[in-house]
């Protein structure tokens, strides 16, 4: 008498509730994600007018200018969660090293458009170290749940698998950018 | 974070049943109290009408009092929950944000990023024009919050602070502590801050009135009996919202606080910058505004003082809103694993925002324009648009050089026509048109002739707190002078009436007032109290900055 109810009522609903759960576990990995793609965007987008601006002021610094543009470049072509990873490392250090150059101009640095451009910048980098913190919790939160008894059985059977983590290493240019000016 | 979604639902739901419970009980009381007292005036006048249990209220008249408490209570739930941001925002005389102004851009910007920490959830942001140093949340019941602080804050805190005080206020959003003190606050806190206000206006007339009605002996006994049934009213209603807020702070749990400082430490991870943040609060934190001493518990630290908060054990744990700002700050420096000691050399001192002004001026190109055939010049782009009748198709000349164009093929000042910024007001001086410009990070008009200042009222405050600009020596030491004299610079201040100036608003035409800006701070001024607006001789303003900085430096 025990085990049909088990079977026809208890376990069923058991498992509703855990691939429910692993369902709303991966949207909510998924907004985060394009959160971040908002943000990396948003950044994309300011680098030109960064460029323009010092353009009038950096006559003799060509070279930086133009890592920082190709590193821009790549960085938005990059598809992959792994692509990305690399490209924004490499586009924070030319934007590192840009700053630590600008440093050597105080005109540039009291330029008004320069000044909220900065400004914009700093933000963008909390903006996206934030969407990365917000974004790895979930996808923690999410890994965990497909690892553990009993939703990792339910996770194999219905495919759900591990999502990456994204790393880049937001101190070192959250600080750097923020200390240039 | 450490609620999930489901959760919080759940704690809300019942907290906001237990509160509309006690509104019921409150009303049932009430109705219950005012029924006994008649009943027991009908047992004196006429007693043969009063019949079995005397003055007590019998079982349907009871249930008839229930019913009338209910419908009171959901009168009043209604009308409180029903647009509570819009209301408590206007009761604490908080402004949207200024597009213009980069203090307030910061704060949006770091809005924005805190609200990307918590999931991308929108928040609102405004600012309470006033020097205190505070900061605020409210929520309601469709998911809208609004954070808000002070101008004071805005100018003393660093970046990295500010962030953690909104990340603070953040964890009230969104571990919903904010919405069950919003709407507690708005059924009974903001009845009591508006009766407040009330109070005090009704009070003025009737100075106003005793004054004016001095020889006419009838109306003044009048006016006594009036007062006399006003201040027992007063009494009756202010025993009442006693009452109210104790209940307010007894369900507010002082926990919240720690719980909010725990979350932004979480979301920032930067417990040191909300321990400075703090630490500067607790400084100067009272005066947010008035008549908000009962919407104190949705403040970052109350703006009312309470001797209460900064005990610790049942009573005041029970009365008390906010937790002891010395333990708030301990246990976020044990996180830091530094000591108090850290606090009076802050970690990150903040760039400042407005360094344009502190750099020489290079040397501007000039150009001679053509006015009836003849030559005139040569002049730099300021005098150039304050000439009369300058416009795009000005004939112009650089200076060493023959070619002649019109002014708006000139790219340097087609972008200056472009830029909007030719205003109508007019120096009252030299009569060149004022030039926008920026001054700490806040948008004033400029003469470049005579160096004066047209400021708003409302914007002299930002200026005042602010402190990116350096003076001069002289200004410094002139400054050193007043503050060193300063009683006898304020018996001239008090004995000086104010004196008609020689200049014109800018903005109506009318003669301005020449006089004190205060009688703490006597620099001269010329004021014009129809469009409250002040104009600043040079260097006015910074003497009346370089003082305030010296004779009161925790001010701003």
């Amino acid at each position: 008498m025990l085990w049909p109810i088990i079977y026809i009522i208890i376990l069923p609903a058991a498992l509703t509730i855990i691939y429910n759960l692993l369902v709303i576990g991966r949207q909510r990995v998924k907004s985060a994600w394009s959160q971040i793609d908002v943000q990396l965007k948003r950044r994309h987008d300011l680098i030109p007018n960064l460029i323009t601006v010092a353009k009038g002021y950096m006559q003799h610094e060509h070279e930086i200018m133009e890592e920082v543009a190709t590193a821009r470049q790549i960085a938005a072509e990059a598809s992959s969660i792994k692509d990305k990873e690399a490209a924004e490392n490499v586009l924070s250090n030319a934007l590192h090293s840009f700053f630590a150059v600008a440093e050597n101009y105080p005109r540039l640095k009291a330029d008004r458009v320069m000044l909220s451009l900065h400004e914009e910048l700093v933000s963008t980098e909390n903006r996206i170290a934030f969407a990365r913190q917000y974004y790895n919790e979930e996808v923690l939160r999410y890994n965990t749940r497909v690892e553990t008894f009993p939703s990792s059985a339910v996770a194999k059977l219905f495919g759900f698998t591990r999502k990456e983590f994204f790393k880049i290493e937001a101190t070192g240019d959250r600080q750097a950018i923020t200390a240039g000016f | 974070m450490p609620f999930t979604h489901l959760e919080i639902e759940q704690r809300k739901s019942i907290i906001i049943i237990l509160l509309f419970i006690i509104l019921i009980v409150i009303y049932f009381m009430g109705t219950w109290f005012a029924a006994a007292v008649a009943g027991i005036g009908l047992l004196f006048l006429c007693p043969q009408y009063i019949s079995g249990y005397g003055f007590m209220p019998s079982l349907s008249g009871n249930l008839w009092i229930l019913g009338i408490a209910l419908i009171s209570g959901a009168v009043h739930w209604l009308i409180s929950t029903a647009n509570i941001i819009p209301r408590i925002s206007a009761l604490l005389g908080a402004m949207p944000l200024d597009d213009k102004d980069r203090y307030h851009q910061r704060f949006k910007n770091i809005v924005e990023e805190v609200s990307i920490a918590i999931g991308g959830r929108r928040i609102e942001c405004m600012v309470i024009p006033t020097t205190a140093v505070n900061s605020f949340s409210v929520a309601d019941f469709h998911g809208n919050s609004l954070i808000g602080v002070t101008e004071g804050l805005l100018a003393r805190l660093s970046r990295h602070q500010i962030e953690a005080i909104v990340a603070h206020e953040a964890g009230h959003i969104v571990s919903g502590d904010c919405l069950i003190t919003t709407v507690s606050c708005s059924l009974f806190g903001i009845y009591a801050a508006a009766f407040r206000y009330i109070t005090v206006s009704i009070e003025n007339s009737i100075e106003n009135t005793a004054v004016f009605d001095e020889d006419r002996e009838r109306d003044h006994r009048n006016n006594d009996a009036f007062i006399a049934l006003y201040l027992l009213f007063i009494g009756c209603v202010v025993g009442v919202t006693a009452f109210f807020s104790m209940i307010i702070n007894t369900l507010i749990s002082r926990q919240k606080e720690y719980r909010a400082d725990a979350l932004s430490v979480k979301l920032t991870r930067n417990p040191l910058a909300l321990a400075e943040a703090l630490h500067i609060v607790s400084g100067s934190w009272c005066g947010a505004g008035h008549g908000i001493e009962n919407l104190g518990s949705i403040f970052i630290a109350n703006p009312a003082y309470e001797e209460a908060d900064e005990g610790e054990g049942f009573v005041p744990d029970l009365i008390s809103t906010h937790p002891p700002m010395s333990k708030r700050i301990k246990v976020l420096l044990d996180m830091a694993h530094a000591d108090i000691r850290t606090l009076d050399n802050p970690q990150q001192a903040d760039p400042t925002i407005a360094s344009a002004e502190q750099l020489p001026a290079e040397p501007a190109p000039k150009w001679f324009v053509s006015k009836e055939n003849t030559w005139t010049g040569p002049f730099d782009m300021d005098h150039l648009a304050a000439l009369p009748g300058f416009g795009p198709d000005t004939w112009i000349k650089a200076e060493g050089e023959d070619r002649i164009k019109p002014a708006g093929r000139e790219p340097s000042i087609a972008a200056w026509f472009n830029k909007g910024n030719l205003v109508p007001f007019k120096c009252p001086h030299c009569e060149l048109a004022l030039m926008k410009s920026e001054y700490e990070g806040t948008s004033v008009y400029r003469c470049s002739h005579a160096h004066g200042l047209f400021v708003k009222k409302s914007d002299l405050m930002k200026i005042i707190i602010r402190r990116d600009t350096a003076f001069s020596p002289n200004i410094l030491k002139l400054a050193d002078i007043m503050a060193g004299n300063s009683e006898q610079a304020r018996a001239m201040a008090m004995s000086s009436k104010q004196i008609k100036s020689s200049i014109s608003c800018p903005q109506c035409g009318i003669t301005m007032n020449r006089r004190c800006y205060s009688i703490a701070y006597p620099v001269l001024v010329d004021i014009c109290k129809t469009c409250n607006v002040l104009w600043f001789d040079q260097y006015e303003m910074e003497l009346l900055q370089a003082l305030v900085e010296k004779t009161a430096p925790n001010l701003a």
